[in-house]
């Protein structure tokens, strides 16, 4: 199968202090197209970070990250936001919606920009709400909705762009326990449903369960790589 | 462009009550802006009708190179057919009002008092509809060929009141001596003791008489309102390049000009202060807000949206802010212009005046323009430093930050 990533002697540091932390060390790894992966570990073992960087959100200090075919570790803001815009949707522990926007506005967002015609992004957006379950929510803010229905709003948002892959950091840390389970049945279909790659940084073992690889990670580096 | 400022105006109603804030602010600095301009307007517009109509009409008319020297022998460059001027004028249809006018030095003489003054012939059943400023404080204006009015200081020092003769004493131009006995009609106070002990008003068929002339020195002339000087000076000139049109800003340039002048600097400062004041007000709200946003915008960049489009939303946030605190601003004034100042303020006599005079506010349209664009721009410079502040953090740092 076609590679999503191939992640070459990656590094990566933080400055604190006028002093250099490395919180990546020489990470190598592969991650095909389609995969349902994600990268577990205690907290501070750098998994928000890798995310980013295979986020494209971040540049690494060094190696070499080729996404799609394209080595992007020194690729500059503009391609960086490009791809992004086109390729990566983007779900948080916050959700972080637009208060002020319906969940029908917060979900077809961005789907202007992609050059669609507002009745292709309209249908777009509703058959994706459809999907997660949001058909009767679409007028409502997100002020109006529970926590579960807030994160299905932000996968929502990063998914109607059809993106390559969605990358989650910690998307049922803020969750009970079966909305959790909703959740990541939510993402388990969409990626059944639309091929979509869906790579998770967790703490939630629920969602390890479902992952088809999970990474293990401790002071910046890939412990185990486990294939279930 | 529509969705970027339908997603900035659905932003305005995030935090309602910051918003409100917000717009209270930037409406009371656009009120007291088109306020102040108003009152400044209404000002000069007072001082516009005094000086049209108190002495100088909205131009005057001399002969090509009459106004601009100093001649020995003035008369001999006045306007030598008035008649025959006031028939070519009369065609224009934008004047409304033909003032010939006269200088005459003289001394006027009552009993053993003999005093000399500087006085005027003018066409009086003409000018007294025009020229209607004159504050007469005793008696009445000239109604008839053997009329004077005197200035105040003039008339006390002659002792002389309404209903008294006086005699006028001139030489002709070709130096003889002549008078004439003219009845006091009336008492003006012009508001300046030199004019006051000075000068005089008579008949121009008298003053004509006792210069032994038949020219006119000038023609003063009325024109409509709303008409531009510049149009009719324009058709003035093309009808006969002999004649000198000057309009009553330049004739009265070291009051009328330079009070302009001196209050359109004086309302640049305060225009600045006030500007300031609602940037600086609204500065640190706009600044917290964005604070507030920092994890949202972390999440829209990491999704995609670029800053050039972030930057837009952002700042027509606060364009839209301004816009609304423009518009609500002009209600304000608006309303406090048709409620609590519709009779007017009352002012004390102001330079040239002599008696106190009321001010309306006095809008025009481009005080509206802006009161809307400078509230807007203030809005716009405050929330610039914070938006480039936000936008130019990392999307990792934004992500941090709530």
């Amino acid at each position: 199968m076609e590679n999503l990533y191939k992640i070459q002697n990656l590094k990566h540091e933080y400055k604190w202090n006028r002093q250099s932390v490395p919180i990546l060390r020489d990470l190598s790894f592969d991650l095909e197209r389609g995969c349902f992966s994600c990268f577990v570990g205690p907290s501070g073992t750098g998994k928000t970070t890798l995310l980013n960087i295979l986020g494209l959100i971040e540049n690494p200090l060094n190696g070499n990250l080729i996404f799609c075919g394209d080595d992007l570790a020194k690729a500059s803001e503009k391609v960086r936001e490009k791809i992004r815009l086109h390729k990566i949707g983007f779900v948080f522990q916050s959700f972080y919606l637009i208060p002020t926007l319906t969940v029908f506005e917060n979900t077809s967002y961005f789907l202007p920009q992609l050059g669609h015609s507002r009745e292709k992004s309209r249908k777009w957006a509703l058959d994706v709400l459809a999907l997660l379950g949001l058909e009767n929510h679409i007028d409502k803010r997100p002020g109006e909705l529970s926590g579960g229905e807030r994160q299905r709003v932000a996968i929502a948002r990063a998914i109607a762009k059809k993106p390559t892959v969605v990358l989650a950091d910690e998307p049922t840390a803020n969750l009970d326990s079966e909305t959790a389970t909703r959740i990541i049945k939510a993402f388990k279909e969409l990626q059944c449903a639309e091929g979509t790659s869906f790579i998770f940084s967790t703490h939630d073992p629920q969602l390890v369960e479902f992952a088809r690889t999970v990474f293990n990670m401790k002071d910046g580096l890939i412990q185990s790589r486990v294939d279930q | 462009m529509t969705s970027i400022l339908r997603i900035a105006w659905k932003n305005l109603f995030r935090n309602r009550r910051r918003t409100l804030a917000n717009l209270t602010t930037i409406a009371l600095g656009a009120s007291a802006l088109l306020i102040y301009q108003a009152f400044n307007g209404g000002i000069l517009h007072e001082y516009r009708e005094n000086t049209i109509h108190g002495y100088y009409g909205h131009g005057q008319i001399f002969r090509e190179g009459y106004y601009s020297q100093v001649l020995e022998k003035p008369w001999k460059r006045w306007i030598e057919n008035p008649a025959e001027v006031e028939a070519k004028l009369s065609k224009i249809p934008e004047i409304k009002g033909i003032f010939p006018r006269i200088t005459v030095y003289a001394f006027l003489a009552k009993g053993e008092k003999n005093l000399g003054g500087k006085g005027e012939g003018i066409v009086a059943d003409r000018e007294n509809n025009f020229f209607n400023q004159i504050n007469i404080e005793e008696g009445h204006d000239i109604q008839n060929e053997k009329e004077i009015i005197l200035g105040k200081g003039l008339a006390n020092s002659l002792n002389v009141k309404p209903g008294d003769t006086v005699t006028v004493l001139t030489q002709t131009v070709h130096g003889q001596l002549n008078g004439a006995e003219l009845q006091v009609a009336g008492i003006f106070h012009m508001g300046k003791k030199v004019i006051d002990d000075t000068f005089f008003r008579i008949p121009l068929k008298v003053a004509q008489e006792l210069l032994d002339v038949k020219s006119v020195e000038l023609i003063s002339i009325g024109i409509e309102d709303n008409t531009d000087w510049s149009v009719v000076e324009k058709k003035i000139r093309n009808m006969d390049p002999q004649l000198d049109p000057i309009s009553f800003q330049t004739l009265d340039k070291i009051y009328y000009q330079n009070t302009l002048d001196f209050l359109e600097v004086q309302f640049a400062f305060i225009r600045l202060v006030i500007l300031i004041v609602v940037g600086l007000g609204i500065f640190n709200s706009i600044s917290m807000s964005l604070f507030e946003r920092a994890g949202e915008v972390g999440a829209l960049r990491a999704n995609g949206e670029s800053r050039k489009r972030l930057l837009a939303i952002l700042v027509s946030e606060s364009m839209l802010l301004g816009l609304a605190g423009g518009i609500l601003g002009i209600i304000l004034a608006v309303g406090l212009d048709k409620s609590a100042l519709s009779k007017g303020i009352v002012m004390p006599p102001g330079p040239g005046v002599t008696k106190p005079f009321l001010v309306h506010l006095y809008f025009e349209p481009f005080n509206f323009i802006s009161a809307v664009i400078l509230p807007m721009l203030a809005a716009v410079v405050a929330g610039l430093w914070p938006i480039q502040k936000l936008l130019g953090r990392s999307i990792a740092s934004l992500l941090r930050a709530n």
